[in-house]
């Protein structure tokens, strides 16, 4: 451990060197390189994360450049993991950064996923979260959903076996949903969703996060409430009785 | 009975309000999901909307009861 580096983190109680241990013997996948999973990418690097897979299949435009951490003007054009894991090394290059340039699918999630110990969600669509809710379960990872429009944004953590998924609660799993770019949504709440994700993501990873509450945030409020989410026993991912439904 | 409806996110646009009460008869909370979607047409603009109970998500299915809390947010996509 470098231990200079990471002094102040490693002094709060929360992390101590137990929990730094912890973190730089973890791996994590973030799937989606846009404004919340390049911020979490980016805090993962400077925290000491082992290793950082990012998955993603665009290119840098210029109406990303407001709220994307780690891509620049000159990036314009470009593919997002391949300036990620650039700027990633150059952050921290003590972390193995894996770059795939793919869109998640249901023919490639188990294998992607199985990269990381955590899985975190930087994605801006329904139908990415339903394979990631599905392949985690079966891979029995946990992963961490977010979710960002506005001033408001979401984050829960989903633990297989222990908390509840997102299917649960009725959160949709297919279609492509609205994007940031046509909804709108406001930089600093994309970097408070991607904070608290990085913070829950830490807390299961030292396994200290069971609950699965939905944390819903307004930045511009401000408010944060957390909403408890029981599992859900007829639930058609994670549910003790989805096959007795017929 | 009498159930006091919170929005959440854009809904409060949607509405107009950021809570109302709501004097409802016995239904489930899908139901009720159908009458405030009466009221306000422009709910209906997203398929799925996450409701909870008393700060609880819970099925939809569930009777609500008099005093009762019922939140609806929005399905936020973006990342």
């Amino acid at each position: 451990m470098e231990v200079e580096r990471y002094l102040s983190q490693v002094a709060v109680r929360e992390i101590f060197p137990s929990g730094q241990k912890i973190i730089e013997s973890s791996s994590i996948v973030v799937v989606g390189m846009g404004g919340t999973g390049s911020a979490i990418a980016e805090m993962m690097a400077r925290m000491g994360i082992r290793k950082i897979t990012i998955v993603d299949d665009d290119t840098i435009e210029v109406s990303n450049l407001n709220r994307q951490a780690l891509y620049k003007e000159n990036d314009i054009g470009l593919k997002k993991v391949d300036v990620a894991k650039v700027e990633l090394l150059k952050i921290n290059n003590d972390v193995e950064v894996n770059a795939i340039d793919q869109r998640l699918t249901h023919y490639n999630a188990e294998e992607i996923l199985s990269e990381g110990d955590i899985i975190l969600d930087g994605t801006d669509n329904y139908n990415a979260r339903g394979v990631m809710n599905g392949a985690s379960f079966k891979l029995k990872k946990p992963w961490i959903f977010t979710a960002v429009e506005g001033t408001v944004g979401y984050v829960k953590a989903i633990i297989p076996g222990k908390t509840s998924c997102l299917s649960c609660f009725g959160y949709p799993d297919q279609g492509e949903g609205i994007s940031c770019t046509v909804q709108g949504v406001i930089p600093s709440a994309v970097r408070a969703i991607s904070s608290l994700a990085v913070t829950v993501a830490l807390k299961v990873l030292m396994e200290r996060e069971s609950s699965g509450d939905l944390v819903y945030m307004d930045v511009w409020k401000p408010t944060l409430e957390t909403l408890p989410i029981p599992r859900n026993e007829g639930c058609k991912v994670c549910g003790e009785n989805k096959f007795a439904r017929g | 009975m009498k159930v006091h409806i919170r929005y959440y996110a854009k809904y409060v646009d949607y509405t107009g309000t950021k809570i109302e009460d709501m004097e409802v008869e016995r239904m489930t909370i899908a139901e009720l999901l159908d009458v405030i979607k009466l009221k306000h047409s422009r709910l209906r603009e997203d398929k799925t909307s996450l409701v909870a109970l008393n700060s609880r998500f819970v099925n939809e299915g569930m009777i609500i009861s008099d005093g009762d809390t019922v939140s609806i947010f929005p399905p936020v996509s973006g990342g």
